[in-house]
């Protein structure tokens, strides 16, 4: 308890996006006239994709990067896996495959960002191209096919547990938590908040900064594996939204444009927010592309409005107090 | 987008009227000098390109992707990004086309509505990333993703339209056997907002906030009608392209302008603007713009498909990038 | 006080022959220093005389143009991690640390003890940091966040932070500025223990006082040099003085306003800066008097002169020659009333660096000069020609970049601009830091220049033998106010270090009230 009321105290925007995602999950539910577990399972199994996406990008932004290229490499990850295994290989292996491919690619970028100085938006906006490419070549049309019971991994239940929750809870406590609770994190959160203070520290800012994109494409390659399981195919136009939802994801979810701040528990939280917004414009008989600009909202007001109160309270509260 | 270094600043090259001394850098000649390989390999490799045809069609590209430069350019320049250029453009493709339903009568009113789109548009991200502090990636993202979704829900996915007899003329037609007016259109506004960098007071003003945004404000600047100033402009500029884009194609389709987002960036990297903001201008990107056309026009003429083109005009950005922002960090 | 006993024996740190400059600009040329293990070094220089590069140089965050560092009789070539393995560990002047993490975290960042599976072991870094704090006497728990700490103490963890790594040579810049007496105190005491305990200190400060009661030598740097260095039992504070200043004092100032009442300027009433400690001020700028505020760094100064001059967001009145108004809401505003400000920070506030001389002298004013939004240039030329000569810039070209002038010379080019706007009222934050002292002379000349000629001009400086030079009035700040105001004779060092920290201590006794 004391862990999580410390936890709440550095990062008040976490409990902020769970708040959030608490009013709109009974709007949804308020409004889906069929509620049942096995629906729920559906939605939590959807919005897995992008909450992973999200996790990357939350990562990289803690660093104070940004890579614009996620999207395509969920769509890469996606075409590989349906593409080989359709012509035969098995499909784990396929997954193996698109995760280093995933891997060099945010290789590639972190390298790019990090050791050469490049400014990340424009370099991922360039691998992001190269990238479509490269799916586009792969797999021209939509297609390819995966096994059965790959498709269906998602839809499992554990009891009465649906396993796709498992794995929304699952993978990013396996693969940040430790990261969070190890140097890695620290100097993460460090080098995101104020890299030359981390590197007065001894922090090698420059494989830290690289590391995150690393990590980010890691997270990616998972939502796509997912993503691959979902729509149990391949489309090399799949990817092109994941990108922008994932940052409206991770600063719903309180993560800091300007780095050194946010949680992964509130990028998946601020996913899973999105996925159920979408939804009940659905269900209130709103054309889907309305989630377009819902969405394109939500984002400008998540920085405007936190931006604006702060200037008010300043504003009304001239003193600053030195002393404690 | 910034850069963090410890050290003083070191020589660039400014553009600015009231210095009498233009340093002659790299940055300044590379730009021409690439469109000159270009054009070369071109010309020697692919003899079809050695007809007024040709060079009229190729110009006609230019000149859509050069007007959208201009805004993308200023952007640049001041350290940020204009992401939306490409919806906008669809966007206005798609109303334009709409509106004008393929006579004259309409075409005011298609006018009018493209200098709204674009103001709206442009007012809406200066507001955002001026006032608001949206950080420009962002802001300019999430303008871009509702103006697709609203180019989707006015044209319910389906392409509807033609655009007047008039902006077609005005677009197609040749004259001076390679010219059309929207060329020309191009030329007369790049050269504007040359003259305008280099010789106003927006222009030093401008140049101060892309250098140093601090400085410029401490000196008197009104930093935020800068900025905003500047995105609006970039969304008159790309809504013009797309109504342009109009002419060219003679109706709509859903998201042409979506390239051009790419595209107006890479042109403007090559072009010798530097990434980081203060340095670089026009001058450049009308070369830029002219071996962004010419390289993929003729990678297409190869024989490269869909899929080699995306992946090319990402290598070309990554490789001037790597060539270019390494120089202009230092400095 | 004990002095530690001079060895015959190796240094433990040697640095020959340093240079390092910046685009053009020496900060340091051919330094030389000795460090004696187990004693304390005190570096003493004004600002600017490059102590704060030295020190930045022995730490590894800069390599040096030229010159060696030998330590453990080993030439090094160090960056931040290697002097942290060497030994060596530093507290910088500006404060490093990160406010969204704990003061465990910040003290242990990027040596966190592990535990088990290579995991961060929580406990045991609390524990350690725990220790640490109790030893500098503090009095925060360990899993405090540093943005919720006071200035003082978050310098404590910085110096805690240095301390964790049990170093061999300890490097302090400037560690007592902001603390109070009684932090003062409990530092120089530790500075003792560390030194009877086997470390050598660095001690960079520019408080006399400190480096005789704590150092056993004392080495000064003038305009990037090492002038010489003393032993602290064998030498004067005069001596000192003249080593840091090469002159006498006294000849450096030029005279002070007579004692006669004059009309007032500007008035400021009530003027808040929020988001700063900055709260209703109340002051007056006579005519002919050069007015100064004082205190300790960071209570306010600054933030009062941006908001005075529409830098930052602010509330009051002011009112000019007569004419009375809100506070400004933009430097545009500013310069139209005609109030103007140099900026603190030179380089990236004063200058747009990269542009030329000249572009930055017509920066604020261009469009009083432009026709119908176009540059004239012939006008610009002569404008900037003109500011060059009256300010005698070096180099005297227009086209010369900025950025590459001396600390000296672009400040000229910032007051140059600011008189070209033709100011009634000039506000400088700090106007001379890091410049060579011969600006500086022909800085205060024109300063007093301006006050003659019927402008008005507020200052701020952190350098008190030139308040106590140059002011007619003195404000003292501390928590953002004025807590006291001296004129004439009640002008000296003494009156206003003591006014400065009462002020802070009454503001303490007010908060617990």
């Amino acid at each position: 308890m004391n862990s999580l009321k410390r936890f709440a105290r550095r990062e008040p925007s976490a409990i902020a996006a769970f708040v959030i995602l608490t009013i709109v999950a009974v709007g949804w539910m308020l409004n889906t006239p069929r509620l049942s577990i096995s629906a729920i399972a559906i939605v939590i199994a959807q919005t897995l994709p992008l909450a992973m996406v999200a996790c990357g990008m939350a990562v990289i932004i803690f660093g104070k990067g940004i890579d614009l290229s996620l999207g395509m490499i969920l769509t890469i990850t996606n075409v590989i896996i349906a593409y080989l295994s359709s012509n035969g290989m098995p499909v784990l292996l396929a997954a193996l495959i698109a995760l280093v491919v995933s891997l060099l690619v945010g290789s590639v970028n972190g390298v790019l960002v990090a050791y050469m100085g490049l400014p990340p938006l424009v370099i991922t906006l360039a691998t992001s191209s190269i990238l479509a490419g490269v799916a586009l070549y792969i797999l021209p049309t939509p297609g390819g096919s995966v096994p059965r019971w790959f498709s269906n991994i998602p839809l499992l239940l554990i009891g009465p547990i649906p396993f796709s929750l498992i794995l929304l809870i699952g993978i990013p406590l396996l693969v940040w938590y430790p990261i969070r609770r190890s140097w890695l994190g620290t100097a993460i959160m460090a080098v995101g908040e104020d890299d030359s203070s981390a590197f007065t520290s001894g922090i090698n800012v420059r494989a830290v900064r690289a590391s995150t994109y690393v990590l980010g494409a890691a997270f990616t390659s998972f939502g796509g594996m997912l993503m691959t399981m979902t729509s149990a195919s391949g489309d090399p136009k799949i990817g092109v939204d994941f990108t922008m939802n994932a940052i409206a994801a991770a600063v719903i979810g309180g993560t800091l444009l300007s780095g050194g701040r946010g949680t992964i528990a509130g990028a998946v939280a601020g996913a899973v927010t999105l996925r159920l917004i979408g939804n009940l414009l659905f269900s209130l008989g709103l054309n889907g592309y309305w989630q377009y600009v819902v969405i394109g909202t939500i984002l400008i007001a998540a920085l405007g409005v936190p931006y604006l109160i702060g200037r008010a309270r300043a504003n009304s509260r001239p003193e600053l107090r030195r002393a404690a | 987008m910034s850069a963090t270094s410890t050290a003083d600043t070191g020589p660039s090259a400014p553009a600015p009227a009231v210095s009498r001394r233009r340093s002659v850098s790299i940055q300044t000649i590379a730009p021409h000098l690439i469109l000159l390989i270009v054009l070369a390999v071109t010309f020697t490799f692919a003899p079809g390109y050695r007809s007024t045809t040709q060079v009229a069609s190729l110009l006609q590209l230019m000149g859509l992707l050069g007007v959208v430069a201009i805004g993308q350019n200023l952007a640049i320049l001041v350290a940020g990004i204009d992401l939306s250029v490409g919806a906008v453009m669809t966007l206005t493709n798609l109303v334009t086309a709409l509106v004008m339903a393929g006579s004259n009568a309409n075409m005011p009113l298609a006018m009018g509505l493209t200098l709204l789109i674009g103001l709206t548009v442009g007012l809406v991200n200066g507001v955002g990333i001026a006032l608001l502090k949206v950080p420009d990636m962002v802001m300019t993202l999430a303008t871009m993703t509702m103006l697709l979704g609203t180019g989707y829900l006015i044209t319910g996915g389906v392409n509807k339209g033609n655009a007047s007899p008039a902006i077609v003329t005005f677009m197609q037609a040749r004259f001076a056997g390679v010219l059309t007016g929207g060329v020309v259109l191009w030329v007369i506004l790049g050269i504007g907002i040359i003259l305008v960098l280099r010789k106003s007071v927006f222009g030093m003003q401008l140049y101060a906030v892309g250098l140093s945004r601090r400085a410029a404000q401490a000196s008197g600047v009104r930093v935020a009608v800068i900025v905003i100033a500047i995105y609006v402009i970039s969304g008159v500029m790309s809504a013009l392209a797309g109504l342009m884009l109009t002419g060219y194609i003679g109706s709509s389709y859903y998201d042409l302008g979506g390239p051009y987002q790419l595209k107006s960036i890479a042109a403007v990297v090559i072009g010798g603007t530097s990434i980081f903001g203060g340095v670089g201008g026009y001058g450049g990107t009308f070369s830029g713009v002219g071996t962004i056309v010419v390289l993929l026009s003729f990678l297409q003429v190869v024989g490269l498909s869909d899929a080699g083109q995306q992946i090319a005009y990402g290598a070309v950005l990554l490789l001037m990038l790597i060539l270019f922002a390494r120089q202009q960090r230092k400095n | 006080m004990t002095q530690a006993v001079h060895d015959a024996g190796g240094a433990i740190l040697t640095a020959t022959g340093i240079t390092k400059s910046f685009g053009g600009v020496h900060a340091l040329r051919g330094v030389d220093l000795t460090l004696r293990p187990q004693s304390v070094l005190a570096i003493a220089g004004e600002n600017g005389a490059g102590k704060s590069t030295l020190i930045k140089t022995l730490t590894g965050i800069y390599q040096p143009d030229e010159g060696t560092i030998v330590i453990d009789g080993a030439e090094q070539s160090l960056t931040p991690a290697r002097a942290r393995e060497l030994g060596v560990a530093a507290v910088a002047q500006e404060l490093s640390v990160l406010d969204h993490q704990s003061v465990a975290d910040n003290i242990f960042l990027g040596r966190e003890p592990r535990g088990r599976f290579g995991l961060t072991d929580r406990q045991r870094r609390d524990g350690l940091a725990q220790e640490l704090l109790t030893r500098l006497g503090l009095g925060i728990s360990p899993q405090t966040m540093v943005r919720d700490l006071t200035l003082a103490e978050k310098q404590m963890v910085e110096i805690a932070k240095a301390m964790s790594t049990s170093p061999r040579i300890l490097i302090l810049d400037e560690p007592t500025s902001g603390l109070r007496e009684g932090d003062v105190e409990t530092l120089l005491k530790l500075i003792r223990q560390l030194r009877d305990a086997g470390t050598s200190l660095v001690l960079v400060t520019h408080r006399m006082s400190e480096m005789f009661e704590v150092s056993d030598a004392i080495m000064v740097l003038k305009d990037g040099k090492h002038v010489g260095t003393r032993p602290t039992a064998d030498t004067t504070e005069a001596e000192i003085v003249k080593l840091m200043v090469g002159r006498e004092l006294a000849a450096v100032y030029p005279p002070k306003a007579s004692d006669q009442a004059a009309e007032t300027i500007l008035t400021v009433s009530g003027l808040s800066v929020p988001g700063t400690m900055v709260h209703d001020i109340s002051l007056t700028i006579p005519k002919g008097k050069l007015v100064a505020l004082a205190g300790l760094a960071g209570h306010g100064q600054n933030d009062l002169l941006e908001g005075l001059a529409g830098l930052r967001p602010s509330r009051g009145n002011l009112t000019l020659d007569g004419h009375e108004f809100s506070a400004l809401r933009s430097v545009a505003a500013g310069i139209r009333h005609g109030i103007v400000l140099i900026p603190e920070d030179r380089k990236s506030q004063g200058l747009v660096l990269p542009m030329t001389i000249s572009q930055n002298i017509s920066l604020p004013t261009v469009f009083r000069r432009a026709k119908a939004g176009w540059i004239s240039r012939t006008a610009e030329k002569e404008v900037a020609t003109k500011a060059i000569s009256a300010m005698a810039i070096r180099p005297a070209d227009p086209g010369k970049i900025a950025g590459q002038l001396s600390g000296g010379n672009q400040q000229k080019i910032v007051i140059g601009k600011w008189l070209v706007a033709d100011p009634r009222v000039i506000l400088c934050a700090d106007p001379t830091r890091g410049i060579d002292v011969g600006t500086k002379q022909e800085i205060y000349g024109l300063l007093r220049k301006l006050a003659n000629d019927g402008i008005g001009v507020l200052m701020l400086s952190t350098d008190l033998t030139e308040i106590v030079g140059l002011a007619d009035i003195v404000h003292v700040m501390a928590e953002g106010r004025i807590v006291r105001t001296l004129t004439g004779s009640q002008i000296t060092e003494e009156t206003i270090t003591g006014a400065a920290f009462q002020g802070v201590e009454e503001s303490i006794q007010e908060e617990s009230a």
